[in-house]
C-alpha cells in the first residue's frame, strides 16, 4: 500500500510539471497584457515589461518560473500591487474551502440518501422524485440554479442572505446548495443504479436465504458494496466544484479562489492565473489519491492486489 | 418409507412483467421425505429454480405465489407466513446453495463473518461461540487452515472452495432441507465431482433432505433417490431414480435421456429435442410438450393430461399412458434403457 501511494505521488508530480508547462505556454496565446491601461504610455509599458521580465525569451521565462516554484515562490500579482500569489491564494482559501466543503458534504449525503431511498422503493414517489432531481441537476447550469435560489429563498421568501457575508454562516447556505446540486444529482443517480444492480446479485439472495432481516441485508451487504463504485463520482464531483466555484463565487460575491482566477483572467494577471491553475490541479490530484486510498480501505480486493499483506 | 417433511401442492408462481403475467410455475405437486435426495431436472426456463425459491419465499419482488398453492413444511404452511416468520425458516430449516459460487458471496465481507451471520441469527450463540462454530464448519467442508481462512475474503478462494464455503453457510444451522440449485454447473468437472461427494457425505452425516436442481442427468444419476422432470412450469414425470432412468414414460423424458451423450453410442449423431420451450406468457393448452413431440396425440393439443400411475412411486403426465392410447414405439435409445431396466 505504501509503495502504491509513493508511486501515485511520483505520477502526481510528473502530472503537475506537465500542467504547469502547458498552462505557462497556453497563457502566452492569451491576447492582451496586464498593462492595458489607457493611462500608460508606450515607454511606461515597455519599462514595466522589462521590469517584470516579460521581454526575455520564453524559454528563459519558463525556466525562471519553474525554478521559483521549486522554491515555493509562485510569483507576484501584477494588478494587486505586487502581493505574492501564494499569499493571495492563502487568503482566499478559507472562503472557497468553507463553501466547497459544505457543498461536497451536502451533495454526498443527500445524493447517497436519495439514491438509496429510490433504489429501496422502486417506482414509488421517491424514486420518480429522485430521477427528476437528477435530470434537472445535470441539465440546469449552475448560474441559473444559483440565481433561482437567490430569487426565491433570498428575495421572495427572505429566508437567507442573497450575498455571501464573511462571518455570517447563514449566507453560506445558498452558494453551497447551488454548488452541491449537480453533485446531488450525479451521486443519487449513481447510487440508485448501483443498489438496484446489487439487489439483483447472488450474494444478496444468499444473504436473504440465510434468514437475515431486510435491514441487515441492506446495511451489511448492499450499501457497502454500492459505495465502492459511487466513491468514483467524488472525483468528477471535485471538478464540478472547481468549475462551479468560478461561477457561483461570482454570483454570490464570495471572495474565493474562483473569483480570484476570474479576476486574474480578466486583467491578464499572469502569475495569478497560473497560481490558481496549479492550486486547482494539485487539489484534484490529492483528492484522486485520497479516493484511491479509500477504495483500498473499503474494498479488500484492491487492498490485497495493491501489495498490502493481511 | 421415511416421514414426509415437505408437501408441495399445486404450487403456482407468476411474474408480473411489462409483457403481462409470466406463469413460471403452473401447479406442481411433490413430497419430500426425511433424508432423501430429490432431483428436479428440466431445461432452462422450466421453472425449477423459481419453484424452489418459492419454498423459501425468496422469489423476485415482481413474483407472486398464487392463491391455491400450498407448501406444507412440518405442519407450517409456508405460503401463509409473513416476512418475519419466513426469516425464521430461511437458513434455519431450509437452506440453499446457489449456482455460481463466484458471485454468491459478498466480496467485501470476510468468509468467517458471512458464515457467522446465520449462526448468530438462528442459534443465539454469542460472537466467540459463533466464531468457533464457523471455524469447525470451514474444516467440515474440507478446507485446510480454517483459522487463517476464517479471516480471508472471497477473492482469496477458488471457485470450488467458495462453493464449499456456501455449503458451510447452508449447513451452519443444521437445516432439515437443503436446496441445491445447480451447485456444480459453474464448476469444472473435477471440482464438480468433489462438490457432489461433499454434499453426499454431509447428507449422510446430518441426514438433511436435499432438493437437487440440475439439468445434468449424469449428476442426477449420481446423487438422486427420486427424480422429478419439469417442463414449462409443470412436473411431467416423477419417480425413483431407477424408474425415471430405466422406464421413462413421458416423451419429454425420452427426449432428455436420448439427448444425453454416452460413450457406447457411436452409431449416430447426438439427438436433440426439436423446437424450443413454449412462451409462458401464453402457455399452450393441453400438454405443453405436444408441440415438440413426434408422439403427440390429438388430445394432447386439447386437454391437459392428468398423472397416470405406473407404480406407487412412479407417475407421468402423458396421454400415452391412457388405456385407449395407441401403442407407440419410443426411440431406440429408450427401448434399450427399458430392456436394461428389465421391462
Amino acid at each position: 500500500m505504501i509503495k502504491y501511494i509513493l508511486e501515485r505521488i511520483m505520477i502526481g508530480i510528473v502530472t503537475m510539471i506537465l500542467i504547469i508547462t502547458i498552462n505557462f505556454f497556453l497563457l502566452q496565446l492569451l491576447p492582451g497584457s496586464p498593462f492595458n491601461s489607457e493611462k500608460l504610455t508606450t515607454e511606461q509599458i515597455e519599462m514595466l515589461n522589462e521590469a517584470y521580465g516579460f521581454n526575455d525569451p520564453l524559454p528563459v521565462q519558463y525556466v525562471r518560473y519553474l525554478s521559483k516554484i521549486v522554491q515555493g515562490d509562485f510569483g507576484i500579482s501584477i494588478i494587486n500591487t505586487n502581493i505574492p500569489v501564494a499569499d493571495l491564494i492563502y487568503g482566499k482559501l478559507p472562503h472557497t474551502i468553507k463553501v466547497g466543503g459544505l457543498a461536497l458534504l451536502i451533495g454526498a449525503v443527500i445524493g447517497l440518501f436519495l439514491g438509496s431511498v429510490a433504489a429501496l422503493n422502486r417506482n414509488s414517489f421517491w424514486d420518480y422524485f429522485t430521477i427528476t432531481v437528477a435530470i434537472l441537476g445535470v441539465s440546469i447550469p449552475g448560474f441559473v440554479f444559483g440565481a433561482v435560489l437567490q430569487l426565491f429563498f433570498g428575495l421572495k421568501l427572505d429566508l437567507v442572505p442573497i450575498i455571501y457575508k464573511i462571518g455570517d454562516p447563514r449566507s453560506f447556505i445558498l452558494p453551497a446548495v447551488a454548488l452541491a446540486y449537480p453533485i446531488i444529482a450525479s451521486t443519487a443517480r449513481y447510487m440508485r443504479t448501483e443498489l438496484v444492480e446489487i439487489f439483483n446479485s447472488d450474494y444478496i439472495l444468499l444473504a436473504r436465504a440465510k434468514g437475515l432481516t431486510r435491514r441487515a441485508v441492506v446495511y451489511k451487504h448492499a450499501i457497502r458494496n454500492a459505495l465502492i463504485p459511487v466513491i468514483t463520482v467524488l472525483g468528477p464531483a471535485t471538478i464540478v466544484l472547481i468549475g462551479g466555484s468560478t461561477v457561483i463565487e461570482r454570483i454570490f460575491g464570495i471572495p474565493g479562489i474562483g473569483n480570484l482566477m476570474v479576476d486574474g483572467i480578466n486583467t491578464r494577471d499572469h502569475f495569478v492565473i497560473l497560481g490558481c491553475a496549479i492550486f486547482y490541479s494539485l487539489l484534484f490530484i490529492v483528492i484522486l489519491l485520497i479516493i484511491d486510498v479509500i477504495y483500498g480501505v473499503i474494498d479488500p480486493r484492491i487492498r490485497v492486489s495493491g501489495g498490502m499483506k493481511n | 418409507m421415511a416421514k414426509k417433511i415437505l408437501q408441495v401442492k399445486n404450487l403456482q408462481v407468476s411474474f408480473e412483467t411489462h409483457g403481462g403475467e409470466v406463469q413460471a410455475v403452473r401447479g406442481i405437486t411433490f413430497d419430500l421425505h426425511e433424508g432423501e435426495t430429490l432431483a428436479i431436472v428440466g431445461e432452462s426456463g422450466s421453472g425449477k429454480s423459481v419453484a424452489t425459491k418459492a419454498l423459501m419465499g425468496i422469489i423476485a419482488s415482481n413474483g407472486q405465489i398464487k392463491k391455491d398453492s400450498s407448501i406444507l413444511f412440518e405442519e407450517k404452511e409456508i405460503t401463509q407466513l409473513n416476512e418475519d416468520e419466513l426469516q425464521k425458516v430461511r437458513g434455519k430449516d431450509i437452506a440453499m446453495i446457489f449456482q455460481d459460487p463466484m458471485t454468491s458471496l459478498n466480496p467485501v465481507m470476510t468468509i468467517g463473518k458471512q458464515i457467522m451471520e446465520g449462526i448468530i441469527k438462528h442459534q443465539g450463540l454469542n460472537r466467540s461461540e459463533a466464531r468457533q462454530k464457523a471455524i469447525e464448519l470451514i474444516e467440515l467442508v474440507g478446507i485446510d487452515q480454517p483459522d487463517k481462512r476464517f479471516k480471508q475474503y472471497p477473492h482469496q478462494f477458488s471457485g470450488g472452495m467458495r462453493q464449499r464455503i456456501v455449503i458451510a453457510i447452508a449447513l451452519s444451522c443444521n437445516p432439515k432441507i437443503l436446496i441445491a440449485d445447480e451447485p456444480t454447473t459453474a464448476l469444472d468437472v473435477t471440482i464438480q465431482a468433489q462438490i457432489l461427494e461433499l454434499i453426499k457425505d454431509l447428507q449422510a452425516k446430518t441426514g438433511v433432505a436435499v432438493i437437487f436442481i440440475t439439468h445434468d442427468l449424469g449428476v442426477v444419476a449420481n446423487v438422486a433417490d427420486r427424480v422429478a422432470v419439469m417442463y414449462a412450469g409443470k412436473i411431467v414425470e416423477i419417480g425413483t431414480s431407477d424408474e425415471v432412468f430405466y422406464q421413462p414414460q413421458h416423451p419429454y423424458t425420452w427426449g432428455l435421456l436420448a439427448s444425453m451423450p454416452s460413450l457406447d453410442t457411436d452409431d449416430e449423431a447426438l439427438y436433440s429435442i426439436p423446437g424450443s420451450p413454449p412462451d409462458l406468457l401464453n402457455p399452450p393448452v393441453g400438454d405443453a410438450f405436444a408441440l415438440r413431440s413426434q408422439y403427440a396425440l390429438k388430445i394432447d393439443h386439447e386437454q391437459e393430461p392428468p398423472f397416470f400411475k405406473i407404480t406407487d412411486t412412479h407417475y407421468a403426465a402423458t396421454w400415452l399412458l391412457h388405456e385407449n392410447a395407441p401403442k407407440v414405439t419410443p426411440p431406440s435409445v429408450i427401448q434399450k434403457l427399458w430392456a436394461e431396466g428389465g421391462k
